[in-house]
Protein backbone atom coordinates (compact mmCIF):
# COMPACT_ATOMS: atom_id res chain seq x y z
CA UNK A 1 0.00 0.00 0.00
CA UNK A 2 1.13 3.21 -1.20
CA UNK A 3 1.10 5.96 1.57
CA UNK A 4 -0.10 9.63 0.09
CA UNK A 5 2.56 12.46 1.33
CA UNK A 6 0.43 13.62 3.95
CA UNK A 7 -0.07 10.25 5.78
CA UNK A 8 3.66 9.51 5.14
CA UNK A 9 3.96 12.71 7.93
CA UNK A 10 1.54 11.94 10.08
CA UNK A 11 3.35 8.54 10.32
CA UNK A 12 6.29 10.16 11.06
CA UNK A 13 4.80 12.53 13.92
CA UNK A 14 3.38 9.35 15.12
CA UNK A 15 6.90 7.76 15.37
CA UNK A 16 8.52 11.26 16.76
CA UNK A 17 5.85 11.44 19.54
CA UNK A 18 6.06 7.63 20.19
CA UNK A 19 10.03 7.75 20.72
CA UNK A 20 9.66 10.65 22.76
CA UNK A 21 7.11 9.22 25.24
CA UNK A 22 8.71 6.30 25.42
CA UNK A 23 12.21 7.90 26.16
CA UNK A 24 10.98 9.74 28.88
CA UNK A 25 8.84 6.68 30.34
CA UNK A 26 11.66 4.63 30.16
CA UNK A 27 14.75 7.52 31.04
CA UNK A 28 14.68 7.19 35.01
CA UNK A 29 15.50 3.63 34.44
CA UNK A 30 18.32 3.63 32.19
CA UNK A 31 19.74 6.86 34.35
CA UNK A 32 19.31 3.91 36.94
CA UNK A 33 21.47 1.15 35.13
CA UNK A 34 23.78 3.82 33.96
CA UNK A 35 24.25 5.09 37.40
CA UNK A 36 24.87 1.86 39.19
CA UNK A 37 27.87 1.16 38.12
CA UNK A 38 29.57 4.54 38.91
CA UNK A 39 31.32 5.52 42.09
CA UNK A 40 29.68 9.06 43.75
CA UNK A 41 32.84 10.46 42.64
CA UNK A 42 32.18 9.65 38.94
CA UNK A 43 28.41 10.52 39.28
CA UNK A 44 29.26 14.13 40.44
CA UNK A 45 31.51 14.48 37.53
CA UNK A 46 30.14 12.81 35.17
CA UNK A 47 26.68 12.72 35.73
CA UNK A 48 24.74 12.56 32.27
CA UNK A 49 27.47 9.64 30.83
CA UNK A 50 29.12 6.39 32.03
CA UNK A 51 32.30 6.77 32.93
CA UNK A 52 35.52 4.23 33.13
CA UNK A 53 36.01 2.45 35.01
CA UNK A 54 32.75 0.87 35.65
CA UNK A 55 32.10 -0.11 39.15
CA UNK A 56 30.26 -3.66 38.93
CA UNK A 57 31.72 -4.35 43.02
CA UNK A 58 28.62 -2.22 43.27
CA UNK A 59 26.39 -5.15 42.48
CA UNK A 60 28.37 -7.30 44.88
CA UNK A 61 28.07 -4.93 47.50
CA UNK A 62 23.95 -4.72 47.42
CA UNK A 63 23.92 -7.94 46.91
CA UNK A 64 25.94 -8.43 50.22
CA UNK A 65 22.87 -5.88 51.87
CA UNK A 66 19.65 -6.87 50.25
CA UNK A 67 20.10 -11.03 49.48
CA UNK A 68 18.09 -11.43 52.93
CA UNK A 69 15.56 -9.02 51.48
CA UNK A 70 14.89 -10.45 48.04
CA UNK A 71 15.30 -14.66 49.73
CA UNK A 72 12.52 -12.76 52.05
CA UNK A 73 10.78 -11.73 49.36
CA UNK A 74 10.77 -14.49 46.76
CA UNK A 75 9.92 -16.97 49.78
CA UNK A 76 6.44 -15.40 50.90
CA UNK A 77 5.54 -14.61 47.28
CA UNK A 78 6.13 -18.15 45.80
CA UNK A 79 4.10 -19.51 49.05
CA UNK A 80 1.39 -17.29 49.51
CA UNK A 81 0.52 -16.56 45.52
CA UNK A 82 0.43 -20.76 45.37
CA UNK A 83 -1.56 -21.27 48.44
CA UNK A 84 -3.58 -18.49 47.17
CA UNK A 85 -4.53 -19.52 43.93
CA UNK A 86 -4.71 -23.08 45.05
CA UNK A 87 -7.38 -22.51 47.78
CA UNK A 88 -9.32 -19.92 44.77
CA UNK A 89 -9.37 -22.56 42.47
CA UNK A 90 -11.15 -24.96 44.46
CA UNK A 91 -13.52 -22.71 45.52
CA UNK A 92 -14.13 -21.57 41.56
CA UNK A 93 -14.65 -25.19 41.17
CA UNK A 94 -17.01 -25.84 43.42
CA UNK A 95 -19.37 -22.79 42.50
CA UNK A 96 -19.09 -22.82 38.77
CA UNK A 97 -19.69 -26.31 38.61
CA UNK A 98 -21.89 -27.68 41.54
CA UNK A 99 -25.36 -27.16 42.80
CA UNK A 100 -25.69 -26.97 46.58
CA UNK A 101 -27.77 -25.08 49.19
CA UNK A 102 -26.35 -21.46 49.92
CA UNK A 103 -23.88 -21.37 46.51
CA UNK A 104 -25.48 -18.41 45.46
CA UNK A 105 -24.87 -17.08 48.98
CA UNK A 106 -21.03 -17.94 49.70
CA UNK A 107 -20.35 -16.44 46.04
CA UNK A 108 -21.88 -13.04 46.86
CA UNK A 109 -19.94 -13.39 50.36
CA UNK A 110 -17.23 -13.85 48.61
CA UNK A 111 -17.54 -11.26 45.75
CA UNK A 112 -18.39 -9.02 48.34
CA UNK A 113 -15.43 -7.96 49.86
CA UNK A 114 -14.57 -5.92 46.83
CA UNK A 115 -16.52 -3.31 48.44
CA UNK A 116 -14.13 -3.54 51.49
CA UNK A 117 -10.92 -1.11 50.67
CA UNK A 118 -7.93 -1.60 52.48
CA UNK A 119 -7.70 1.84 54.23
CA UNK A 120 -10.69 0.53 56.06
CA UNK A 121 -8.78 -2.89 57.57
CA UNK A 122 -5.24 -1.71 57.75
CA UNK A 123 -5.56 -0.59 61.49
CA UNK A 124 -7.75 -4.01 62.74
CA UNK A 125 -5.44 -6.50 60.80
CA UNK A 126 -2.07 -5.41 62.47
CA UNK A 127 -3.73 -5.50 65.71
CA UNK A 128 -5.30 -9.04 64.85
CA UNK A 129 -1.98 -10.25 63.70
CA UNK A 130 -0.74 -8.56 66.84
CA UNK A 131 -2.86 -10.37 69.25
CA UNK A 132 -2.60 -13.83 66.99
CA UNK A 133 1.47 -13.62 68.29
CA UNK A 134 2.05 -13.55 64.69
CA UNK A 135 4.06 -10.04 64.50
CA UNK A 136 7.62 -9.93 62.90
CA UNK A 137 6.51 -13.65 61.58
CA UNK A 138 6.83 -14.86 57.98
CA UNK A 139 2.21 -15.81 59.08
CA UNK A 140 1.60 -12.17 59.43
CA UNK A 141 2.45 -11.32 55.27
CA UNK A 142 1.08 -15.41 54.80
CA UNK A 143 -2.60 -14.70 55.73
CA UNK A 144 -3.80 -11.52 54.85
CA UNK A 145 -1.67 -12.41 51.45
CA UNK A 146 -3.71 -15.73 50.36
CA UNK A 147 -6.86 -14.13 52.03
CA UNK A 148 -6.65 -10.70 49.81
CA UNK A 149 -6.01 -12.93 46.78
CA UNK A 150 -9.27 -14.69 46.82
CA UNK A 151 -12.05 -12.34 45.65
CA UNK A 152 -9.88 -11.38 41.92
CA UNK A 153 -8.82 -15.18 41.53
CA UNK A 154 -12.14 -16.58 42.61
CA UNK A 155 -14.10 -14.33 40.14
CA UNK A 156 -11.43 -14.90 37.06
CA UNK A 157 -11.51 -18.85 37.68
CA UNK A 158 -15.33 -19.41 38.41
CA UNK A 159 -16.32 -17.64 34.75
CA UNK A 160 -13.87 -19.45 33.00
CA UNK A 161 -14.44 -23.33 34.78
CA UNK A 162 -18.17 -22.44 33.84
CA UNK A 163 -17.16 -21.97 30.86
CA UNK A 164 -15.70 -25.77 30.19
CA UNK A 165 -17.32 -28.03 28.23
CA UNK A 166 -19.82 -30.45 30.03
CA UNK A 167 -18.79 -33.29 27.94
CA UNK A 168 -15.36 -33.65 29.22
CA UNK A 169 -16.10 -33.58 32.66
CA UNK A 170 -19.24 -36.35 32.58
CA UNK A 171 -16.97 -38.43 30.49
CA UNK A 172 -14.71 -38.21 33.34
CA UNK A 173 -17.46 -39.23 35.65
CA UNK A 174 -18.61 -42.20 33.63
CA UNK A 175 -14.89 -43.51 34.19
CA UNK A 176 -15.97 -42.87 37.91
CA UNK A 177 -13.42 -40.02 38.50
CA UNK A 178 -14.24 -38.50 41.99
CA UNK A 179 -14.85 -34.63 42.02
CA UNK A 180 -11.46 -33.93 43.59
CA UNK A 181 -10.01 -36.05 40.85
CA UNK A 182 -11.76 -34.55 37.65
CA UNK A 183 -10.32 -30.79 39.49
CA UNK A 184 -7.00 -32.06 38.82
CA UNK A 185 -7.04 -33.78 35.91
CA UNK A 186 -9.57 -32.24 34.19
CA UNK A 187 -10.19 -28.85 35.19
CA UNK A 188 -6.69 -27.66 36.38
CA UNK A 189 -4.60 -28.67 33.24
CA UNK A 190 -7.23 -27.11 31.10
CA UNK A 191 -7.34 -23.51 32.65
CA UNK A 192 -3.13 -23.48 32.89
CA UNK A 193 -3.39 -19.99 31.11
CA UNK A 194 -5.94 -18.38 33.08
CA UNK A 195 -4.69 -19.41 36.28
CA UNK A 196 -1.14 -18.44 35.27
CA UNK A 197 -2.83 -14.84 34.54
CA UNK A 198 -4.54 -15.11 38.18
CA UNK A 199 -1.08 -15.88 39.70
CA UNK A 200 0.89 -13.46 38.15
CA UNK A 201 -1.29 -10.79 39.14
CA UNK A 202 -0.95 -11.70 42.73
CA UNK A 203 3.02 -12.02 42.16
CA UNK A 204 2.84 -8.26 41.01
CA UNK A 205 0.84 -6.83 44.08
CA UNK A 206 2.86 -8.97 46.67
CA UNK A 207 6.27 -8.05 45.28
CA UNK A 208 5.34 -4.75 45.16
CA UNK A 209 3.65 -4.58 48.80
CA UNK A 210 5.24 -2.06 51.01
CA UNK A 211 2.79 -0.49 53.65
CA UNK A 212 1.90 -3.84 55.24
CA UNK A 213 5.19 -5.37 55.48
CA UNK A 214 6.25 -2.17 56.91
CA UNK A 215 3.22 -2.23 59.65
CA UNK A 216 4.21 -5.77 60.64
CA UNK A 217 7.79 -6.44 60.32
CA UNK A 218 10.12 -4.40 62.82
CA UNK A 219 12.82 -6.46 62.85
CA UNK A 220 15.55 -6.19 59.75
CA UNK A 221 15.52 -9.62 59.03
CA UNK A 222 11.96 -10.20 58.33
CA UNK A 223 12.05 -6.98 55.68
CA UNK A 224 10.90 -8.08 52.06
CA UNK A 225 12.52 -6.13 49.09
CA UNK A 226 10.68 -3.12 49.69
CA UNK A 227 11.11 -2.38 52.95
CA UNK A 228 14.59 -2.72 52.75
CA UNK A 229 15.35 -0.80 50.13
CA UNK A 230 13.33 1.77 51.74
CA UNK A 231 14.93 0.90 55.13
CA UNK A 232 18.79 0.69 53.30
CA UNK A 233 19.00 4.31 51.85
CA UNK A 234 17.51 6.23 54.63
CA UNK A 235 19.35 4.89 57.54
CA UNK A 236 22.78 4.28 55.59
CA UNK A 237 24.95 6.95 53.81
CA UNK A 238 25.04 4.60 50.75
CA UNK A 239 26.91 5.22 47.72
CA UNK A 240 24.42 5.90 45.29
CA UNK A 241 25.42 3.48 42.52
CA UNK A 242 24.83 0.95 45.25
CA UNK A 243 21.94 1.62 45.85
CA UNK A 244 20.92 1.96 42.02
CA UNK A 245 22.47 -1.26 41.93
CA UNK A 246 20.28 -2.73 44.64
CA UNK A 247 17.01 -0.83 42.78
CA UNK A 248 18.18 -2.79 39.63
CA UNK A 249 18.38 -6.18 41.15
CA UNK A 250 15.28 -5.53 43.28
CA UNK A 251 13.30 -5.14 39.80
CA UNK A 252 15.28 -7.39 38.24
CA UNK A 253 12.93 -10.86 39.03
CA UNK A 254 9.32 -9.40 38.15
CA UNK A 255 10.87 -7.49 35.24
CA UNK A 256 12.04 -11.00 33.74
CA UNK A 257 9.15 -12.47 34.76
CA UNK A 258 7.56 -10.23 32.58
CA UNK A 259 9.28 -10.52 29.58
CA UNK A 260 8.87 -14.38 29.55
CA UNK A 261 4.97 -14.13 29.96
CA UNK A 262 4.27 -10.80 28.18
CA UNK A 263 1.04 -12.37 26.11
CA UNK A 264 -0.47 -13.34 29.82
CA UNK A 265 0.73 -10.68 31.68
CA UNK A 266 -0.93 -8.02 29.19
CA UNK A 267 -4.00 -10.18 29.09
CA UNK A 268 -4.22 -10.38 33.04
CA UNK A 269 -4.06 -6.50 33.76
CA UNK A 270 -6.67 -5.79 31.24
CA UNK A 271 -8.99 -8.86 32.04
CA UNK A 272 -8.88 -7.62 35.73
CA UNK A 273 -9.74 -4.20 34.97
CA UNK A 274 -12.29 -4.91 33.15
CA UNK A 275 -14.09 -7.84 35.28
CA UNK A 276 -13.23 -7.31 38.55
CA UNK B 1 -24.29 -27.90 34.00
CA UNK B 2 -24.00 -27.76 37.26
CA UNK B 3 -23.94 -30.77 39.15
CA UNK B 4 -25.89 -31.91 42.08
CA UNK B 5 -24.80 -34.36 44.69
CA UNK B 6 -28.34 -34.39 46.86
CA UNK B 7 -31.57 -34.84 44.46
CA UNK B 8 -33.73 -32.46 44.14
CA UNK B 9 -36.53 -34.01 46.20
CA UNK B 10 -33.90 -34.33 49.00
CA UNK B 11 -35.24 -32.27 51.97
CA UNK B 12 -32.60 -28.91 52.91
CA UNK B 13 -30.93 -30.82 56.10
CA UNK B 14 -30.24 -33.70 53.84
CA UNK B 15 -28.76 -31.85 50.66
CA UNK B 16 -26.65 -29.95 53.22
CA UNK B 17 -25.00 -33.13 54.40
CA UNK B 18 -25.15 -34.69 51.04
CA UNK B 19 -23.22 -31.63 49.70
CA UNK B 20 -20.51 -31.55 52.82
CA UNK B 21 -17.48 -32.07 50.43
CA UNK B 22 -18.50 -28.91 48.56
CA UNK B 23 -18.60 -27.07 52.15
CA UNK B 24 -15.21 -28.45 52.63
CA UNK B 25 -13.26 -27.39 49.51
CA UNK B 26 -14.75 -24.12 49.73
CA UNK B 27 -13.82 -23.79 53.72
CA UNK B 28 -10.23 -22.40 53.36
CA UNK B 29 -11.28 -19.25 51.17
CA UNK B 30 -14.32 -18.59 53.40
CA UNK B 31 -12.41 -18.66 56.82
CA UNK B 32 -9.55 -16.91 55.52
CA UNK B 33 -12.20 -14.16 54.47
CA UNK B 34 -13.70 -13.97 57.33
CA UNK B 35 -10.99 -13.72 59.63
CA UNK B 36 -8.70 -11.40 57.52
CA UNK B 37 -11.16 -8.98 55.56
CA UNK B 38 -14.43 -9.35 57.22
CA UNK B 39 -13.73 -9.49 60.94
CA UNK B 40 -11.44 -6.51 60.41
CA UNK B 41 -13.84 -4.09 58.62
CA UNK B 42 -16.53 -4.89 61.22
CA UNK B 43 -13.96 -4.37 64.11
CA UNK B 44 -12.85 -1.06 62.34
CA UNK B 45 -16.13 0.42 62.74
CA UNK B 46 -17.16 -0.75 66.05
CA UNK B 47 -13.47 0.47 67.23
CA UNK B 48 -14.11 4.14 65.51
CA UNK B 49 -16.28 4.20 68.72
CA UNK B 50 -13.80 4.24 70.97
CA UNK B 51 -9.95 5.67 72.79
CA UNK B 52 -8.36 2.81 71.93
CA UNK B 53 -4.43 2.27 72.48
CA UNK B 54 -4.40 -1.04 70.66
CA UNK B 55 -4.18 -3.30 73.61
CA UNK B 56 -6.21 -2.93 76.81
CA UNK B 57 -7.49 0.62 77.55
CA UNK B 58 -10.42 0.86 75.16
CA UNK B 59 -13.34 3.51 76.38
CA UNK B 60 -16.36 4.61 74.75
CA UNK B 61 -16.43 7.82 73.10
CA UNK B 62 -19.49 7.79 71.36
CA UNK B 63 -19.36 9.72 68.06
CA UNK B 64 -16.19 11.72 69.96
CA UNK B 65 -13.73 10.40 67.14
CA UNK B 66 -16.03 11.54 64.36
CA UNK B 67 -16.65 15.02 66.23
CA UNK B 68 -12.63 15.24 66.38
CA UNK B 69 -12.07 14.21 62.75
CA UNK B 70 -14.43 17.30 61.33
CA UNK B 71 -12.59 19.95 63.25
CA UNK B 72 -9.19 17.97 63.14
CA UNK B 73 -7.13 20.74 61.48
CA UNK B 74 -4.80 18.26 60.00
CA UNK B 75 -7.25 16.39 58.69
CA UNK B 76 -8.88 19.53 56.91
CA UNK B 77 -5.47 20.45 55.38
CA UNK B 78 -5.20 16.86 53.96
CA UNK B 79 -8.51 16.82 52.57
CA UNK B 80 -7.76 19.79 50.63
CA UNK B 81 -4.51 18.41 49.72
CA UNK B 82 -6.55 15.27 48.45
CA UNK B 83 -8.67 16.89 46.38
CA UNK B 84 -5.55 18.52 44.48
CA UNK B 85 -3.90 15.62 44.10
CA UNK B 86 -7.35 13.83 43.01
CA UNK B 87 -7.82 16.03 39.98
CA UNK B 88 -4.52 16.27 39.12
CA UNK B 89 -4.31 12.53 38.64
CA UNK B 90 -7.49 12.44 37.06
CA UNK B 91 -5.97 14.65 34.36
CA UNK B 92 -2.72 12.59 34.39
CA UNK B 93 -4.83 9.34 34.45
CA UNK B 94 -6.93 10.03 31.38
CA UNK B 95 -4.96 12.47 29.06
CA UNK B 96 -1.69 11.11 28.71
CA UNK B 97 -2.21 7.80 28.55
CA UNK B 98 -5.18 7.92 25.56
CA UNK B 99 -2.26 10.38 23.55
CA UNK B 100 0.17 6.83 24.28
CA UNK B 101 -2.51 4.29 23.32
CA UNK B 102 -3.93 6.15 20.44
CA UNK B 103 -0.80 6.43 19.01
CA UNK B 104 0.67 2.67 19.36
CA UNK B 105 -3.47 2.13 18.24
CA UNK B 106 -3.07 4.22 15.10
CA UNK B 107 0.86 3.16 14.39
CA UNK B 108 0.36 1.03 10.73
CA UNK B 109 3.53 -0.36 11.76
CA UNK B 110 2.17 -3.45 13.79
CA UNK B 111 5.59 -4.96 15.00
CA UNK B 112 6.44 -1.43 16.03
CA UNK B 113 3.13 -0.65 17.54
CA UNK B 114 4.00 -3.83 19.37
CA UNK B 115 7.52 -2.70 20.67
CA UNK B 116 6.18 0.51 21.79
CA UNK B 117 3.53 -1.13 24.02
CA UNK B 118 5.77 -3.55 26.08
CA UNK B 119 8.11 -0.84 26.36
CA UNK B 120 5.29 1.46 27.80
CA UNK B 121 4.10 -1.55 30.29
CA UNK B 122 7.45 -1.55 31.62
CA UNK B 123 6.43 0.64 34.42
CA UNK B 124 4.26 -1.43 35.68
CA UNK B 125 6.69 -4.37 36.71
CA UNK B 126 9.45 -2.21 38.17
CA UNK B 127 8.23 -1.94 41.74
CA UNK B 128 6.45 0.97 42.73
CA UNK B 129 9.20 1.62 45.50
CA UNK B 130 12.06 1.14 43.35
CA UNK B 131 10.02 4.19 41.12
CA UNK B 132 9.83 6.24 44.03
CA UNK B 133 13.61 6.31 45.16
CA UNK B 134 14.57 6.52 41.86
CA UNK B 135 12.17 9.66 41.73
CA UNK B 136 13.80 10.99 45.17
CA UNK B 137 17.75 11.10 43.61
CA UNK B 138 15.91 13.27 40.59
CA UNK B 139 14.67 15.57 43.00
CA UNK B 140 17.92 15.72 44.92
CA UNK B 141 18.18 19.35 45.58
CA UNK B 142 22.43 18.94 44.62
CA UNK B 143 23.03 16.59 42.45
CA UNK B 144 19.50 15.39 41.47
CA UNK B 145 18.42 15.01 37.93
CA UNK B 146 15.65 18.00 37.34
CA UNK B 147 18.38 20.05 39.13
CA UNK B 148 21.36 18.74 36.91
CA UNK B 149 18.87 19.23 34.00
CA UNK B 150 17.79 22.84 34.56
CA UNK B 151 21.65 23.90 34.83
CA UNK B 152 22.22 21.92 31.60
CA UNK B 153 19.54 24.23 29.70
CA UNK B 154 20.50 27.57 31.52
CA UNK B 155 17.96 28.01 34.12
CA UNK B 156 19.58 26.52 37.04
CA UNK B 157 17.58 29.66 39.10
CA UNK B 158 14.70 27.42 38.46
CA UNK B 159 16.12 24.49 40.26
CA UNK B 160 14.61 24.02 44.02
CA UNK B 161 14.76 21.82 46.80
CA UNK B 162 11.50 20.30 45.08
CA UNK B 163 10.49 17.72 48.18
CA UNK B 164 11.89 19.63 51.09
CA UNK B 165 10.36 23.47 49.84
CA UNK B 166 6.58 23.81 50.85
CA UNK B 167 5.23 25.17 48.14
CA UNK B 168 6.61 22.16 45.96
CA UNK B 169 6.30 19.22 48.15
CA UNK B 170 2.53 18.02 47.34
CA UNK B 171 2.57 18.12 43.67
CA UNK B 172 6.53 16.82 43.23
CA UNK B 173 5.03 13.86 45.11
CA UNK B 174 2.02 14.26 42.68
CA UNK B 175 3.81 14.66 39.39
CA UNK B 176 6.38 11.60 39.89
CA UNK B 177 6.16 9.05 37.07
CA UNK B 178 6.29 11.78 34.12
CA UNK B 179 4.95 11.28 31.16
CA UNK B 180 2.35 9.26 32.53
CA UNK B 181 1.43 7.91 29.51
CA UNK B 182 2.13 4.19 29.70
CA UNK B 183 1.51 1.71 32.32
CA UNK B 184 -2.07 -0.04 33.43
CA UNK B 185 -4.40 3.44 32.11
CA UNK B 186 -2.27 2.75 28.95
CA UNK B 187 -3.48 -0.59 28.59
CA UNK B 188 -7.15 -0.06 30.02
CA UNK B 189 -7.14 2.43 26.65
CA UNK B 190 -5.52 0.60 24.27
CA UNK B 191 -7.29 -2.65 25.16
CA UNK B 192 -10.70 -0.52 24.24
CA UNK B 193 -9.35 0.82 21.23
CA UNK B 194 -8.71 -2.71 19.98
CA UNK B 195 -12.51 -3.64 20.51
CA UNK B 196 -13.58 -1.25 18.02
CA UNK B 197 -14.38 -2.92 14.88
CA UNK B 198 -12.82 -2.43 12.07
CA UNK B 199 -16.15 -1.71 9.93
CA UNK B 200 -17.15 1.70 12.09
CA UNK B 201 -13.23 3.11 11.59
CA UNK B 202 -13.75 2.13 7.59
CA UNK B 203 -17.22 3.74 8.18
CA UNK B 204 -16.05 6.88 9.74
CA UNK B 205 -13.18 7.37 7.32
CA UNK B 206 -15.77 7.15 4.06
CA UNK B 207 -17.48 10.40 6.23
CA UNK B 208 -14.06 12.10 6.24
CA UNK B 209 -13.51 11.57 10.11
CA UNK B 210 -9.88 12.05 10.63
CA UNK B 211 -7.53 13.08 13.34
CA UNK B 212 -9.01 15.03 16.22
CA UNK B 213 -12.67 14.37 14.71
CA UNK B 214 -12.29 11.30 14.39
CA UNK B 215 -11.16 11.04 18.38
CA UNK B 216 -14.25 13.11 19.42
CA UNK B 217 -17.07 11.51 17.41
CA UNK B 218 -15.78 7.71 16.99
CA UNK B 219 -12.87 6.77 19.60
CA UNK B 220 -13.57 8.75 22.59
CA UNK B 221 -17.45 8.03 22.47
CA UNK B 222 -16.37 4.13 22.30
CA UNK B 223 -14.09 4.04 24.75
CA UNK B 224 -16.12 5.94 27.41
CA UNK B 225 -17.01 3.09 29.73
CA UNK B 226 -12.44 2.88 30.12
CA UNK B 227 -12.71 5.95 30.48
CA UNK B 228 -15.90 6.07 33.43
CA UNK B 229 -13.77 3.05 34.88
CA UNK B 230 -10.62 5.17 35.15
CA UNK B 231 -12.08 7.86 36.67
CA UNK B 232 -13.74 5.55 39.44
CA UNK B 233 -10.29 3.50 39.97
CA UNK B 234 -8.32 6.69 39.84
CA UNK B 235 -10.56 8.58 42.96
CA UNK B 236 -10.63 5.16 44.98
CA UNK B 237 -6.95 4.52 44.77
CA UNK B 238 -5.46 7.76 45.15
CA UNK B 239 -8.20 8.11 48.51
CA UNK B 240 -6.11 5.31 49.59
CA UNK B 241 -2.35 5.97 48.54
CA UNK B 242 -0.21 7.99 50.75
CA UNK B 243 3.02 5.32 50.53
CA UNK B 244 4.79 7.80 48.23
CA UNK B 245 4.28 11.08 50.95
CA UNK B 246 4.84 7.98 53.28
CA UNK B 247 8.78 7.58 51.87
CA UNK B 248 9.11 10.68 50.22
CA UNK B 249 8.20 13.67 52.11
CA UNK B 250 6.47 11.51 55.59
CA UNK B 251 3.61 14.74 55.27
CA UNK B 252 6.09 17.26 55.27
CA UNK B 253 7.86 19.98 55.36
CA UNK B 254 5.58 20.90 58.25
CA UNK B 255 1.92 19.70 56.30
CA UNK B 256 2.64 20.82 53.17
CA UNK B 257 2.40 17.41 51.46
CA UNK B 258 0.14 15.44 54.11
CA UNK B 259 -2.87 13.43 52.79
CA UNK B 260 -5.59 11.64 54.88
CA UNK B 261 -4.48 8.29 54.19
CA UNK B 262 -0.86 8.99 55.69
CA UNK B 263 -2.58 11.09 58.60
CA UNK B 264 -4.68 7.96 59.54
CA UNK B 265 -1.44 6.18 59.35
CA UNK B 266 0.38 8.17 61.80
CA UNK B 267 -2.26 8.70 64.32
CA UNK B 268 -2.56 5.00 64.64
CA UNK B 269 1.22 3.44 63.96
CA UNK B 270 2.91 6.60 65.69
CA UNK B 271 0.71 7.92 68.83
CA UNK B 272 -1.18 4.68 68.88
CA UNK B 273 -4.55 5.94 68.72
CA UNK B 274 -6.25 2.67 67.39
CA UNK B 275 -9.90 4.11 68.27
CA UNK B 276 -9.31 7.71 66.65
CA UNK B 277 -7.06 6.32 63.30
CA UNK B 278 -9.69 3.48 62.63
CA UNK B 279 -12.41 6.77 62.51
CA UNK B 280 -10.55 7.84 59.92
CA UNK B 281 -10.62 5.08 57.87
CA UNK B 282 -14.20 4.65 58.23
CA UNK B 283 -14.92 7.82 57.23
CA UNK B 284 -12.41 7.33 53.88
CA UNK B 285 -14.32 3.97 53.25
CA UNK B 286 -17.80 5.89 53.53
CA UNK B 287 -15.98 8.35 50.90
CA UNK B 288 -15.29 6.00 48.61
CA UNK B 289 -18.47 3.47 48.87
CA UNK B 290 -20.70 6.76 48.31
CA UNK B 291 -18.59 7.32 45.23
CA UNK B 292 -18.71 3.83 44.34
CA UNK B 293 -22.63 3.46 44.71
CA UNK B 294 -22.86 7.03 43.22
CA UNK B 295 -21.35 5.82 40.14
CA UNK B 296 -22.75 2.39 40.05
CA UNK B 297 -26.00 4.48 39.66
CA UNK B 298 -25.71 7.12 37.44
CA UNK B 299 -22.80 6.53 35.62
CA UNK B 300 -22.97 2.94 34.89
CA UNK B 301 -24.00 1.61 31.06
CA UNK B 302 -21.13 1.58 28.72
CA UNK B 303 -18.77 0.00 31.03
CA UNK B 304 -20.97 -3.54 31.91
CA UNK B 305 -18.12 -5.33 32.47
CA UNK B 306 -16.84 -2.95 34.66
Amino acid sequence: MKLTPAQKASEVGKWAALVTLTFLTLYPFIFMIMSSVKSNAQIYTRFWGVAAPLHWDNYAVAWRMISPFVFNSVFITLVSVLTAVFFASLTAYVLARFQFPGREFFYYYIIAIVMIPGILTLIPQYILIKNMGMRDTRWALFFPYVSYGQVFSVFILRTFFAGIADDLIDAARIDGSGHLRIYFTIILPLSKPIIGTVALMRVITIWNDFIWPLVVMSQKKNFTITVGLAYLTSEYKVEYGQAFAGYVIASLPLLVLFLLTMKTFVRGITSGALKA
Amino acid sequence: MAIQLAKDRDPLWKKIVKSRMLYLFILPTIALISIFSYYPAVSAVYRSFFEWDGAFRSVFRGFGNFKEAFTDEVLQVSALHLLIVVVFHLIRELVFPMVGALLVFHLRHSRAAYSFRTLLVIPIVVPGIVILLIWRFIYNPSIGLLNQLLTVVGLEDLGQNWLGDPRFSLLSVAFIGFPWAGGFPFLIYLAGLQNITVDIFDASTVDGATGIRRFFYVELPLVLGQVKLLVMLTIITVIQSYQNYLILTQGGPGLSSMVPGLHMYYVAFRYQRFGYGSAIGVILFALIFVLTVINKKYFQGGAESA
